[in-house]
């Protein structure tokens, strides 16, 4: 036995630097093109019998993470770590934020040999050796049209993860499904039966009562009602709170919905585009988010008080591609708090550039040569002119006229601009590099991830 | 106590068989549904029909002993009419054919013949292409992509021209022409199943068997085979006919040499021919006629399959 199965430590799943990025293939010949950061550096962890509810909008890799907390796919980069005692938690991300700040490179998910994690390292494991963990971990999906094969009695579909996980001969395993389906709101006579007879609800019970069987510590509960009749929701998630109180379990539970979260969650963590921006207790979270992200999330909840209504924040715009983060903060193309420094790309600024440094169409910017091209060079943007080499006087221009346009309204990207310099016969705009925003605590348990908060200092 | 506790697994058992019981009863109540499906589609049912008398008479007929086929009347060499054709010859029901062979006996002969190879045929076909199907959709990768490849290489080669070719090469008997068969009708179902094992595979019950501990070779044949299984059952019996009409049309056109006698239903046809067909037209008539209602029963029998096997048309 490993020294974490004797022991029932306060942190049952932790996440450290957890990062998953898919491969996206193209062309003929089927190459890598480019990556879709599903999750991209995530450190949650979940207390041994609580609920942590994970909220975010669909496609920011909410699925993905309770994959990668259950080992049902490997990380990119980062570790899982199962029941592990809090201070070792704490320093295991203490280590991984620093070593991830000092290289910045993706690192194996191997963390360095010797650290005292082993025995908690999920992610570590040889699948022989991670075996007795699955039963310990189990997940109840979104849709049980699909989570139950087709072509097995609910008898079957309850029986497999007992056999396989528990050492009980097959009158014992059926003598468990039995109470199992009891204990989920089923009649006996329904183990002969096939999922199909069943309704949505029902399924979902029955894939609850297979999540229960081979005696998990945790369940993830993947929008576990967002596929149910709205009349049914509510039976489905009291049914998991009083399985929760008999046994003792521990959940994350996914969902958009946030008055589930409400109704279900000790606390909340707020994912936004493969990182978490926010977490803090749940009623905390509901009387004063911090975030801007979680207020435009929380601004769409009906509340009953009319006094305490809110003004509905609108999000404009489109959901960015995971693929192609924004750089810095990873919301300040849709925040409506969003300051120069928050986040920026050459890309935002270069379309305006065509227009604003021609001198053929910009009147302000005569005295320039004629613009031939604009280049992006990382965190640079720079500008050739023709032949012509620009003199000291023109980036004098070009300077006036980055700091004219910075001033106007939607000029965020050229209020970024940090440098105008003469450079080898062009002119180059310098951007700071981007830094994402600190994770700091604000406040005992709530810790929010936005430069509207104290940064530490560097 | 001893005792005790021997009662208590005494119980176990008998209720641990119980439930077996119980459980199979309830699958053979789901195959009932099936089949009254079925036989709820005029066509279907009677391409079933069709399909189960051929087996009854291929499995009758290896009862007969050879010489019943061979028991012929050898004073009058030509074909001799059944008895209710024209001047027909008393008893005979269906005459017979050059030389001197009973016509009905030789057609059972030959519908056995006939199905076991196409059987084996289509059966080996069908399971080998199975297997690499399953193995190449659920592993995915390299593996996926050799195998895949490889069926695109006996996909395209012509089978006509695959089955005469080994047959030169190796020797022109009917064993051949079965191994050239075998050898190239797997790929087909091998990428049935594969495209079937891609869509299956994305179900979350795929997920939550891996999450249960579920071993790759217990998810690949508990959970995806079975649901892929309703397209090749149609794909077989399609094939049945299929395979029939290749080995008739092969043998008709003298791919196995008629050196001796051999009861199946395109020689059959092919003595017929030999022996002036217009003055003994039932000679071709009557194997003829038995090729067609086969072909005819079994893709009856398939179309119906696909409907009543659709889980879409189910509920
Ligand atoms: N297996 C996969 N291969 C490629 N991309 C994936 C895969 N799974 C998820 N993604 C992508 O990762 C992102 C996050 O998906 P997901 O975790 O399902 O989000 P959520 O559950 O929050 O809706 C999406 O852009 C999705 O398209
Ligand atoms: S850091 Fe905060 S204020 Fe700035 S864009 Fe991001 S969420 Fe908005
Ligand atoms: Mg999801």
């Amino acid at each position: 036995m490993l020294p974490s199965d004797r022991q029932a430590h306060e942190i049952l799943v932790g996440a450290v630097g957890l990062k998953k990025h898919f491969p996206v293939k193209g062309g003929v010949l089927r190459r890598t093109i480019a990556q879709v950061r599903a999750v991209d550096g995530v450190d949650l962890f979940v207390r041994r019998g609580e609920t942590l509810a994970l909220v975010g909008e669909s496609g920011c890799g909410k699925t993905t993470l309770g994959r990668l907390l259950l080992r049902l796919i490997p990380p990119t980069s980062g570790e899982v770590l199962f029941n592990v005692p809090a201070n070792l938690y704490a320093s295991a991300r203490d280590r991984w934020q620093r070593t991830a700040e000092e290289d910045g490179a993706m690192r194996s998910p191997k963390g360095p040999q010797g650290d005292g994690l082993d025995p908690y390292a999920i992610t570590r494991l040889r699948t022989r050796a991670f075996k007795p963990f699955r039963r310990r971990m189990q997940p109840v999906f979104q849709d049980p049209f699909t989570s139950l094969d087709p072509r097995m009695l609910v008898k079957d579909i309850l029986a497999e993860p007992i056999l396989i996980n528990n050492q009980m001969t097959r009158p014992e395993a059926m003598e468990r499904v039995a109470q199992l389906l009891q204990e989920v709101g089923l009649r006996p006579d329904h183990l002969y039966r096939f999922p199909h007879e069943f309704s949505g609800g029902q399924r979902q019970r029955i894939a609850i009562a297979r999540a229960l069987a081979p005696e998990p510590e945790f369940l993830l509960l993947d929008e576990p009602t967002s596929a149910l009749d709205v009349s049914v929701q509510a039976q489905i998630l009291n049914l998991l709170k009083d399985i929760q109180r008999r046994q003792g379990l521990t959940y994350l539970l996914i969902t958009h919905n946030l008055s589930v979260v409400r109704h279900m969650a000790d606390r909340v963590a707020v994912m936004y585009l493969g990182r978490i921006v926010e977490e803090a207790p749940t009623r905390e979270l509901f009387e004063s988010p911090l975030h801007p992200y979680t207020k435009a999330l929380l601004s769409a909840v009906p509340v009953p008080d009319p006094k305490r209504r809110r003004e509905k924040i609108l999000l404009p715009g489109d959901v960015p591609s995971p693929v192609d983060p924004p750089t810095g903060c990873r919301f300040h193309t849709r925040c409506n708090a969003v300051m120069p420094h928050c986040g920026w790309s050459p890309r935002d600024a270069a379309s305006a550039t065509a227009y604003l440094f021609d001198s053929s169409r910009n009147p302000h910017a005569s005295t320039l040569p004629a613009l031939s091209e604009v280049s992006m060079e990382g965190n640079r943007l720079r500008l050739l002119f023709g032949g012509s080499r620009p003199s000291e006087a023109q980036r004098q221009v070009v300077a006036d006229l980055v700091r004219g346009r910075a001033a106007e309204a939607g000029g965020m990207a050229f209020q970024a601009i940090r440098e105008v310099v003469l450079e080898e016969g062009s002119i180059v705009l310098e951007f700071p590099p981007p830094l994402e925003p600190a994770w700091v605590e604000v406040s005992p348990g709530h810790s929010v991830a936005c430069y509207l908060y104290p940064q530490p200092q560097a | 106590m001893g005792a005790h506790v021997e009662v208590r697994r005494g119980i176990r058992s008998a209720s641990g068989r119980a439930e077996l019981w119980r459980g199979l009863r309830r699958r053979l109540d789901e195959y009932s549904l099936t089949l009254r499906l079925l036989l709820k589609r005029p066509l279907a049912a009677a391409g079933l029909l069709i399909t189960l008398l051929y087996v009854g008479i291929a499995i009758a007929a290896s009862f007969l002993p050879d010489r019943d086929v061979l028991q012929t009347n050898f004073t009058t060499a030509y074909p001799q009419p059944p008895w209710w054709w024209g001047n027909g010859t008393p008893g005979s029901w269906f005459g017979t054919t050059y030389p001197g062979i009973d016509l009905g006996m030789a057609i059972f002969k030959a519908i056995r013949i006939d199905l076991y190879y196409s059987s084996i045929v289509v059966l080996g076909g069908a399971i080998v292409g199975m297997l690499v199907g399953l193995v190449a959709g659920y592993k995915g990768g390299l593996f996926d992509e050799g195998l895949m490849r490889s069926t695109d290489v006996a996909y395209s080669i012509p089978f006509l021209v695959f089955a005469i070719a080994v047959a030169y090469v190796i020797s022109r008997d009917f064993t051949t022409l079965n191994l050239s068969l075998l050898i190239l009708w797997w790929p087909p179902y091998a990428r049935l199943v594969r495209s079937q094992v891609l869509a299956v595979k994305a179900n979350m019950f795929v997920e939550a068997a891996r999450a249960a501990g579920a071993s790759d070779l217990r998810i690949m044949f508990r959970h995806i085979l079975p649901n892929t299984l309703a397209p090749v059952f149609v794909q077989v019996s399609l094939d049945l006919g299929v395979v029939i009409q290749i080995f008739a049309a092969l043998i008709f056109i003298g791919f196995v040499p008629h050196s001796g006698y051999l009861p199946e239903l395109g020689a059959l046809i092919f003595y017929g021919f030999g022996s002036e067909p217009t003055s003994y037209p039932w000679t071709i008539l009557f194997p003829g006629l038995a090729l067609v209602i086969f072909t005819v029963g079994v893709n009856l029998l398939g179309d119906g399959l696909r409907d009543v096997l659709d889980p879409r048309l189910r509920r």
